[in-house]
C-alpha cells in the first residue's frame, strides 16, 4: 500500500521504527520495571530474578506507615509532609498563574513578550542555584519558614507548567463570550469568575496535577532546604538508601510510581478532552 | 449651518477599538463620564495587568533576588563575604582543578545531548507516524514518565541493573562465565544514562512539532522522481526537522550543565559536575564566594543557551 498519505507509513519502514520505538522506551523505563519487579520478590535480600512473587514488603509497608519502627521511623509523617508541600505548591501555582495567564492572553500591556519570557526563566534556571541561594537567603534573614521554603521553591520551578497549560486552554476562548457577559452587564470579575474560569478549568486543572506530581517527587530544592521538622519522602528515601537497603524500600517507591503514574494519566485525559 | 454628527453608539463590537476612539465618540455624544467607566472597563476587564501579575511576579522576583544575592556573594572575600569586594573567587576558578570540572561536566552534557537527540528521533518519528492516537498517547507519557517520576526511585531501579549482582551482570555472567563483568554504574557511563533517560521529553516534544509540520506531498514527490527513503530523510525530513531537533538538543544540553541530582546518585562520589561542586563549596569547604562564582558561570550558561534557542528557532515553533 504505497498511495496518498502513506509513504513509509507501513511495511518495513514503519515497523523498523515502532521496533526501535519500543526497544527504546522498554530501556528507558527498565529502572521503573525493576522497582516495581523487587518490591514483589518473596525474598528478604535483593536478589534478581526474584525466588518467588510475594506481597509481604506490602504488608510490611503497612505496618511501617501504621506503627513507628525504630529503623525506619518517620516514614509516614515524611510521606504526609510530601503530600502537603506538593498541595501547598500547586494551591500558590494556581493562585499565581491563573491571573498571570490571564493578562498574558487576554490583555494588552507594553512588555508583554518580556514578561512572558521571564515567567518561563524557571525552567531553564539551575536547580542547585535555585536551592542554595534560598538556602543562603533563608539563613541570612533569619527567618523560619518551616514548610513554606520547600512550598515556595517548588511553586517557582512549578509555575511555567502552571501557565503553560493554563494559558492553552484559555487560548481556545472565544473573546466574545466575555464580551457578550460585559454588555449583559456582568463586572470584570464577575465575567472572569463566570467565563473564562470554567471554560479555562481543564488547563487549571491540569497545570496544578502538575505541580503536584513535580514538586512531590523532587530531590534537588528538597536536598537543600529540608529541616529536621520537615523532612519530606524524597530525602526520606536518600537516606534509606544509604544506610539499610530493605525490599520495603522499593514498595513504597512502587507506590511514588503509581502515584506518579495516576496523576500523568489524569493530566493526558484531561488534555485529551481539550483536544 | 454646521451638518449635526451622526449619533454613535457604543456596542459590544467597540470594545476592540482602541480606547482613545471609543471615547471620542461617546464625548461626541456629550457622554463624557459615560465614556470614562466604559473606556475604563474595556481597558482592564476586570483585572489591571499589573495587579494580574503580581503573584506571579513575587515567585519570579525571588528568583531575580537569588540571582543577585548569588552575584553578590560571588564578589565577596572568603570570610567577609558580605561587607569586602574581590575577585578572589573568579581567579580560583581559573585554576586547573575547578576548569576540569566545568570543560568536564560541558563534555558530559554534551555527551548526554547528542545521544539523547539520537535516542528521541525514532520515537518522535513513530509519535508523528502512527495512526493510532492511543499508542501515541502511550508512548508519550512512557516519554514524560522518566522525567516526572522519582529521579530517587529511579537510581533504585538502576542499581538493581546495574549493580556488581544486578541484572545485567547476572545476564553477562551466564553468557561468558565471569562474574561481575560490567561495572556501569557508580561512573560516568551510570551517570551519562540516566542524563540520557531522565531528559528525553525535552528532545522528543520539539521534534515531534518539527516532524508533524512537514508535508506527507514533499516525501512523496521525492519518491516519484526516484528518491530513496534515505534520500528523503537526508535531503527532506532532517533537514526540515532541524529547528525542533536543534532546540531540544539545546535544551538537553542547558539542562544538564545543571546536573546534580543524577551525578550524585548514580556517580557514586566519583563524577563530579559543576552543581556538586557548587553544592560542596556552598555547604563543606565553606568557600561561599567560590561556589557563587560558579552558580554565576552555570546561570549564565543557561541563560546564553535559552537566548540561543530563542534566536535559532522561531516562536511558536517550540512545542
Amino acid at each position: 500500500m504505497n498511495g496518498i498519505g502513506h509513504i513509509g507509513r507501513h511495511g518495513r519502514e514503519a515497523l523498523i521504527i515502532k521496533g526501535v520505538t519500543l526497544l527504546l522506551l522498554l530501556v528507558l523505563l527498565s529502572p521503573i520495571f525493576m522497582v516495581v519487579a523487587m518490591s514483589l520478590t518473596a525474598a528478604a535480600t535483593l536478589q534478581f530474578p526474584p525466588p518467588g512473587l510475594s506481597l509481604r514488603w506490602y504488608e510490611e509497608l503497612v505496618t511501617l506507615l501504621a506503627g513507628p519502627d525504630a529503623a525506619m521511623a518517620r516514614l509516614a509523617e515524611s510521606l504526609l509532609v510530601s503530600l502537603e508541600i506538593a498541595a501547598a505548591a500547586s494551591l500558590v501555582c494556581v493562585l499565581a498563574g491563573v491571573p498571570a495567564s490571564y493578562a498574558l492572553v487576554r490583555l494588552s500591556f507594553r512588555g508583554r513578550d518580556l514578561i512572558e519570557e521571564l515567567l518561563g526563566l524557571p525552567i531553564v534556571f539551575p536547580t542547585v542555584v535555585l536551592g542554595v541561594a534560598l538556602l543562603m537567603l533563608i539563613s541570612q534573614s533569619g527567618l523560619d519558614l518551616g514548610m513554606g521554603q520547600i512550598v515556595v521553591a517548588h511553586a517557582i520551578i512549578g509555575l511555567p507548567f502552571m501557565m503553560r497549560n493554563c494559558m492553552a486552554s484559555m487560548r481556545g476562548i472565544d473573546p466574545a463570550l466575555q464580551e457578550a457577559a460585559r454588555t449583559l452587564g456582568a463586572s470584570g470579575i464577575r465575567a472572569f469568575a463566570d467565563i473564562v474560569l470554567p471554560l479555562a478549568r481543564q488547563g487549571i486543572i491540569s497545570g496544578a496535577l502538575l505541580v503536584f506530581i513535580i514538586s512531590f517527587n523532587e530531590f534537588t530544592l528538597s536536598y537543600f532546604l529540608y529541616t529536621i521538622d520537615v523532612f519530606p519522602l524524597s530525602i526520606w528515601l536518600f537516606q534509606q538508601s544509604n544506610t539499610s537497603f530493605s525490599p520495603a524500600i522499593f514498595a513504597i517507591s512502587t507506590l511514588t510510581i503509581l502515584i506518579t503514574i495516576g496523576v500523568i494519566l489524569a493530566v493526558d485525559l484531561l488534555a485529551g478532552r481539550r483536544r | 449651518m454646521p451638518v449635526p454628527l451622526p449619533r454613535l453608539t457604543i456596542n459590544a463590537e467597540h470594545a476592540r477599538l482602541p480606547k482613545q476612539m471609543t471615547r471620542a465618540v461617546m464625548a461626541s455624544n456629550g457622554e463624557a463620564d459615560v465614556a470614562m467607566r466604559v473606556t475604563a472597563r474595556v481597558r482592564f476587564a476586570g483585572l489591571t495587568p499589573l495587579l494580574a501579575l503580581a503573584p506571579a511576579g513575587v515567585l519570579i522576583g525571588l528568583l531575580g533576588v537569588c540571582s543577585l544575592l548569588i552575584l553578590r556573594l560571588s564578589f565577596g572575600e572568603r570570610g567577609a563575604e558580605w561587607s569586602s569586594w574581590s575577585l578572589d573567587a573568579y581567579a580560583t576558578l581559573a585554576d586547573r582543578y575547578y576548569l576540569v570540572i566545568v570543560l568536564d561536566t560541558l563534555w558530559l552534557a554534551l555527551l548526554s545531548a547528542v545521544i539523547t537527540t539520537i535516542v528521541a528521533f525514532p520515537i518522535a518519528l513513530y509519535m508523528t507516524r502512527t495512526p493510532s492516537p492511543l499508542m501515541r498517547r502511550a508512548v508519550l507519557i512512557s516519554v514524560m514518565l522518566p522525567m516526572v517520576a522519582s529521579l530517587l526511585v529511579q537510581s533504585f531501579g538502576w542499581m538493581a541493573i546495574l549493580g556488581p549482582d544486578g541484572l545485567l551482570n547476572q545476564t553477562v555472567a551466564l553468557m561468558i562465565g565471569q562474574e561481575r563483568a560490567v561495572s556501569l554504574l557508580f561512573n560516568r557511563t551510570g551517570v551519562l544514562l540516566g542524563l540520557v533517560q531522565t531528559t528525553i521529553p525535552l528532545a522528543v516534544l520539539p521534534m515531534v512539532a518539527a516532524l508533524a509540520a512537514i508535508p506527507v506531498e514533499l516525501e512523496e514527490a521525492a519518491s516519484d522522481l526516484g528518491a530513496s527513503r534515505l534520500t528523503a530523510y537526508r535531503t527532506i525530513i532532517l533537514p526540515l526537522a532541524w529547528p525542533g531537533i536543534a532546540a531540544g538538543a539545546v535544551l538537553v544540553f542547558g539542562f544538564n550543565t545543571g546536573a546534580f541530582a543524577v551525578p550524585l546518585l548514580l556517580g557514586g562520589l566519583k563524577v563530579t559536575t559543576i552543581a556538586i561542586l557548587i553544592s560542596n563549596e556552598m555547604g563543606s569547604s565553606l568557600n561561599w564566594p567560590l561556589g557563587a562564582a560558579l552558580s554565576v558561570v552555570l546561570v549564565a550558561l543557561a541563560l546564553g543557551l535559552q537566548a540561543l534557542n530563542r534566536l535559532g528557532v522561531p516562536r511558536g515553533r517550540q512545542a
